[in-house]
């Protein structure tokens, strides 16, 4: 009986030493990780992480990501030579120094030494190279990329970037380039590239299992310190009700972006056992006019008849930061001088009379989101109280991606992710008849002059006053409606360290511990 | 006997050949240019001609339906417009998940069903018979994904006892899903057991059974049951393609990686290549499923047996053999 | 929802009379049969049941504007969201306090501060109209094609069959989500779809219905007689086949609410602010957890709607072919 009982205890004591995982042994798990938080022992300190995403990926190469909320995952597998941190300064990543050149057309960069890859390939000059010249020619990088001409190797540890022109704004739009294993790269196909991705960032990719999970481990050879999370699984929940109650059972620890919606984060509020962080969001939303269609007395008119708060207490629960220019207090061109046309009804009525428009028919066409619905109909609702009636015109929202372009519309939606320090790629990208996100149809030769003049200048001082200009250009002859900034919305579980709502949601893992 | 199923294997290799035609030739007309959708806005139009040319979208319907065609004969279901990467890696991880729901649920449908049905039969008009009818009128007229959505209101969030959504909690994650969709099926089952059972049990040789002092037990389940199983295979059967139509929308709601929630979100974003695939896929598992229905009466009724063994004339093979059964 | 289980071409027994008769086209045994058809309806409780909810629904879809605002479908309000049932706003108080007239919300708001109760009225426009349409379109298409096959036989038999058990491979849920995808969101499309789904099923019913009734003597007879083949469609064939079709027509309705509330409640289907009940659950599904009503009410009008029709559909069956109800 008594050896019985010994050998029990054997057993015990070897099956809790097997669930500890010895803490000096780095968890190089080899794709066994068990989803679900609530293991191992009470008392012992967890070392994995669940997040909750609302879609899983199409892709993971670095270069090729078609969403902001992409890019911010894969910045923890991989590096930038530079990086932004919450202040939006840039701060050196795999570069230690930077300097330009006189002109501002050259920047050397000098790289830290000792970084390797997770495959455990040395990181040199030539894999900046490639980044660089890949980072330049991938279609979805352009809005990054565009200032970039070549990139020069100096030696082995340092970089030339040539631009196009002297572009001011250059070293804030750097981090979007990743820095990928040119050898890596060259040795397997895109396919297999986008699909196992190597960096030198502070986790390294384990197993993908598409509409399941993304599992990453922690690199324990990073060159900025081990992180203390030791295997991270990103589930994926598309519906927000869904990832709520996944948090709840505690089968996840935190989550944010498209799995939390304004209705869900008020839900976990009241719930004590989550913690839930909100901030300013860095997207702005408009409802964009197609002044190709829309003269600009009927835009005018229409901008009284649409009432911002209550489309925000619609849509967002009220959650969002109701703005009149796109611009947060800091960024070049933001000013308090600027106010939107203000709720009036009866103004709108009389405007659309005098224009002769009223009875009027417009399509409203927008990519299909819980969000853009409720917009769509309360626009609609609001619209129809001056006597303009609203076409609702849903699509799939990467098909409005790809043909928001061709104009068929009256009136679209857009929403932007601002670059906090950088006024520039946002306007110019909204507002200059050759911009790609230009749902406005803005047209006008004033403003493209400007936005040019703005790109080149070197001058922030003066980059702030045209944009001024800009803006109040822009307010006079409504283009749009301004609506608000999103609210940059997180709920964790508050045993987590570290964890707080970032206004871009770039969540940096390696920050986190329990 | 095995000539018969063999000749049933053979028949659907045209009717797959045909299903993927008649679908490939919907998702056609489907608009949107695949070639736009991967470029995305900022593309060139010439990037965009060129990509059309290369991915042989602007030839005609029928060489592309022949270049797909031949593509999936070798194994290659094609790229997903959208992420560029191999189908048949989505096919491959979300394949099994839609097979052991539907699985599942034609089971618990089967077997749940079949095995109230013959309770309510043989205590007709008792109240447990009264509260099945009843009950089973009421849950072949809930709407699946409605009933999902009560469960998950119910079980995850009032109760917390079954998982909400994912699959991460192996055998538990599949019990609502397969409840909702087995329930309305189930339903049917029932009534058609019951009143199949009904029937059988009023034949002649039943009351001879009885009359011999067979045990009652017997009876039902010996002889009764085995020639009342033929109608109530058929509407297994024929429930088969509402169960797994419904898999489609409570795969979403479940947020279960399976088929059904892969040609929806594909569906939207025109990723044609991924619902073509999924939806022959989904069609697969239906056709196999009917073929072992097909086969099962030929088990189950000696005369059917017979029927396929001396018939040549292939006139009225199929339409009629499941009407004639039932 | 089973074309297959319904014995198709006996002629019914009238009730008191265990001897067939050879079933006449003469008006006296038509009226003679119509009345029996009411009687044995009648007879079925729940089935009267079903219809008196049916009237009740259709009786208020279309006399909504006489006692509901028409105007407050798709009025919004933010400060009536998410009200409860029978609740009001403060701002709705004060204007109670004033005097005015306040509507009651008896099933409470959703999350646009909009009448439930009044767009669940008005929603079964739309989902009666869909499922009316979409059976009388297939039902049409079912029959031209059924007889075709069926009565003619032949090369024009084998094609038709073939592509119908080519349709009928695929789940109709997903078979019309394939459509509706093609043809774009919106109601007619909706209606266009689900009835191209379901044609394949009436045609099977029909083709089986003119098999037996073709070889009947009466037939032969009439043929004999030198009768125009279109005389013996019309006036023989097709009335034979109205039974069938009539009893598949009124079950099948209760799976063309839930195609079309299902295909609507994953934004395929019936757009909004339309307030298709299926849309509705869409809409409220964020809502669900702290205003169950929002999604109880819209699933609760659908189960009614399908219950009911389920119901009738049953009595119909009976009551025309009265062995299968003892």
């Amino acid at each position: 009986m008594k050896r019985l009982l010994a050998l029990a205890l054997a057993l015990a004591m070897a099956l809790s030493l097997a669930a500890c995982g010895g803490p000096d042994t780095p968890a190089e798990t080899g794709g066994e990780t068990t989803p679900g938080a609530e293991t191992g022992a009470p008392g012992e300190t967890r070392e994995d992480l669940t997040v909750i995403l609302g879609a899983d990926f199409t892709t993971l190469d670095p270069q090729k990501l078609p969403a902001v909320a992409d890019i911010n995952f894969c910045s923890n597998i991989f590096d930038g030579l530079v990086a932004l941190n919450e202040d939006n300064e840039v701060v050196p990543k795999l570069a230690t120094s930077w300097e330009p050149s006189e002109d501002g057309l050259h920047y050397t960069f000098h790289l830290r030494e000792g970084v390797k890859f997770h495959n455990g390939n040395d990181f040199t000059a030539d894999d900046v190279k490639l980044s660089v010249e890949r980072f330049r020619d991938q279609s979805w990088m352009q809005f990054a990329s565009f200032a970039v001409d070549s990139c020069d190797i100096v030696d082995d540890y340092t970089v030339t970037i040539n631009l196009k022109y002297a572009y001011g704004n250059f070293i804030n739009m750097l981090w979007y380039c990743a820095i990928i294993d040119s050898d890596y790269y060259n040795s397997v196909s895109e396919e297999e590239f986008a699909r196992n991705p190597v960096g030198t960032g502070p986790f390294k990719f384990v197993e993908w299992t598409p509409a399941q999970h993304i599992t990453l481990a922690a690199n324990e050879d990073y060159w900025d310190g081990a992180p203390a999370m030791k295997t991270i699984t990103f589930n994926f929940i598309p519906d927000v009700n869904t990832a709520l109650i996944a948090m709840e059972t505690g089968q996840a620890d935190m989550v944010f972006g498209t799995a939390l919606s304004a209705t869900t984060f008020l839900q976990a509020q009241e719930n004590e056992e989550l913690a839930t962080d909100s901030t300013v969001g860095n997207s702005f939303y408009f409802i964009n006019f197609n002044s190709d269609r829309i003269p600009k007395e009927v835009r005018q008119a229409l901008s009284y008849a649409v009432d911002r708060e209550v489309i925000n207490v619609m849509v967002n629960e009220g959650t969002g930061y109701v703005g009149d220019i796109p611009l947060v207090e800091g960024q070049e061109g933001y000013t308090t001088d600027i106010t939107t046309y203000e709720y009036d009804p009866d103004k709108a009525k009389e405007l659309l009379a005098a224009a002769g428009a009223e009875g009027m028919t417009f399509t409203f066409f927008y990519g299909e989101s819980a969000d853009n619905t409720k917009l769509g109909q309360t626009l609609q609702s609001q619209l129809s109280a001056v006597g303009v009636n609203v076409e609702l015109q849903p699509v799939e929202s990467g098909t409005w991606w790809a043909t928001f372009g061709d104009g068929d519309y009256d009136i679209s939606r857009g929403g932007y992710p601002m670059e906090a320090a950088n006024t520039d790629s946002c306007y110019y990208d909204m507002f200059h008849s050759t911009g790609t996100f230009n749902v406005s149809r803005v047209h006008d030769a004033e403003i493209d002059a400007l936005l040019d003049e703005a790109r080149v200048e070197l001058d922030s001082e003066r980059r702030n006053e045209i944009y001024i200009q800009v803006n109040q250009m822009l307010t006079e002859e409504a283009y749009f409606i301004p609506l608000y900034f999103s609210a940059s919305m997180l709920v964790y579980d508050p045993a987590l360290q570290g964890a707080h709502a970032v206004s871009t949601q770039n969540y940096q893992y390696k920050d986190l511990s329990w | 006997m095995v000539k018969y199923v063999i000749k049933r294997i053979l028949i659907l290799i045209p009717i797959m050949l045909a299903v993927s035609f008649v679908v490939f030739a919907i998702l056609y007309f489907n608009p949107g240019d695949p070639a736009r959708i991967m470029l995305g806005a900022s593309a060139p139009q010439e990037a965009i001609e060129q990509l059309r040319e290369e991915l042989g979208l602007n030839d005609p319907f029928l060489v592309q339906y022949f270049r797909y065609l031949s593509g999936v004969l070798h194994g290659d279901f094609g790229t997903s417009y959208r992420s560029g990467q191999s189908v048949f890696l989505q096919i491959g991880a979300r394949f099994p998940v839609t097979l052991t729901l539907a699985g599942l649920s034609i089971l618990v449908v089967a077997v749940v069903g079949v095995l109230l049905g013959i309770i309510s039969a043989v205590k007709q008009y008792s109240i447990l018979d009264n509260i099945l009818t009843v009950l089973s009128m009421l849950a072949s007229s809930i709407p699946n994904f409605w009933l999902a959505m009560m469960m998950m209101l119910f079980f995850a969030l009032q109760l917390d006892i079954l998982p909400a959504s994912g699959l991460d909690d192996g055998w538990r994650s599949y019990v609502m899903p397969v409840i909702a969709l087995s329930l309305p099926p189930m339903a049917e089952v029932i009534r058609m057991t019951r009143s199949a059972m009904l029937e059988t049990i009023r034949q002649d040789y039943i009351r001879t059974a009885r009359a011999k002092g067979l045990m009652e037990h017997v009876v039902i389940w010996r002889h009764a049951l085995k020639n009342a199983l033929m109608p109530i295979i058929t509407v297994i059967g024929s429930n088969f393609g509402s169960l797994l139509g419904g898999s489609v929308v409570v795969e979403t709601v479940f947020g279960l990686p399976g088929l059904g929630s892969m040609v929806v979100t594909s569906i939207r974003s025109q990723d044609v290549p991924q619902v073509m695939a999924g939806t022959l896929f989904i069609a697969l598992i239906f056709c196999t499923v009917l073929l072992i229905v097909d086969v099962a009466y030929t088990f189950i009724d000696p005369r059917v047996r017979t029927r396929y063994l001396k018939e040549k004339k292939p006139r009225t093979k199929k339409g009629e053999s499941e009407v004639s059964a039932a | 929802m089973n074309p297959l289980s319904y014995k198709s071409g006996k002629p019914p027994i009238p009730p008191g009379g265990p001897t067939l008769p050879i079933p006449d086209e003469g008006e006296e045994f038509i009226a003679r049969e119509r009345f029996a058809f009411w009687r044995r309806f009648c007879e079925n409780k729940t089935a009267v049941f079903g219809l008196v909810v049916l009237a009740i629904i259709i009786l208020a879809t279309l006399t909504a504007d006489l006692f509901l605002d028409a105007d407050l479908v798709n009025l919004q309000d933010a400060y009536s969201r998410g009200l409860a049932p029978f609740m009001h706003s403060d701002k709705e108080l004060e204007r109670i306090a004033a005097g005015e007239q306040v509507i009651t919300h008896i099933l409470g708001t959703d999350g646009f501060g909009r009448d439930i109760f009044t767009r669940i009225v008005f929603g079964a426009r739309s989902s009666l109209t869909i499922a009316f349409v979409t059976i009388a379109i297939s039902c049409a298409a079912g029959l031209i094609l059924g007889v075709g096959a069926g009565y003619f036989g032949g090369v024009l038999d084998t094609v038709v069959m073939r592509i119908v058990d080519v349709f009928m491979c695929l789940p109709p849920l997903l078979f019309s989500l394939s459509i509706v995808a093609a043809l774009g969101n919106g109601m007619w499309n909706l209606i266009l779809a689900v009835s191209i789904t379901m044609t394949p099923f009436f045609t099977r019913v029909v083709r089986a219905t003119v098999l037996s009734v073709a070889s009947m003597d009466y037939i032969e007879a009439a043929r004999a007689n030198g009768a125009t083949q279109l005389h013996i469609v019309l006036r023989h064939i097709i009335p034979n086949c109205l039974g069938p079709i009539i009893v598949e027509a009124t079950i099948s309705l209760s799976a063309m609410i839930m195609i079309a509330a299902g295909l609507s409640f994953i934004g395929m289907g019936v757009l909004p602010p339309s307030p298709e009940w299926g849309a509705m659950l869409n809409d409220s599904r964020e809502f669900m957890r702290d205003a169950p009503w929002m999604v109880l009410a819209p699933g609760l009008a659908i189960m009614l709607t399908a219950l009911s029709f389920n119901l009738v559909g049953d009595g119909v069956r009976d009551a025309l072919d009265p062995r299968l109800k003892k």
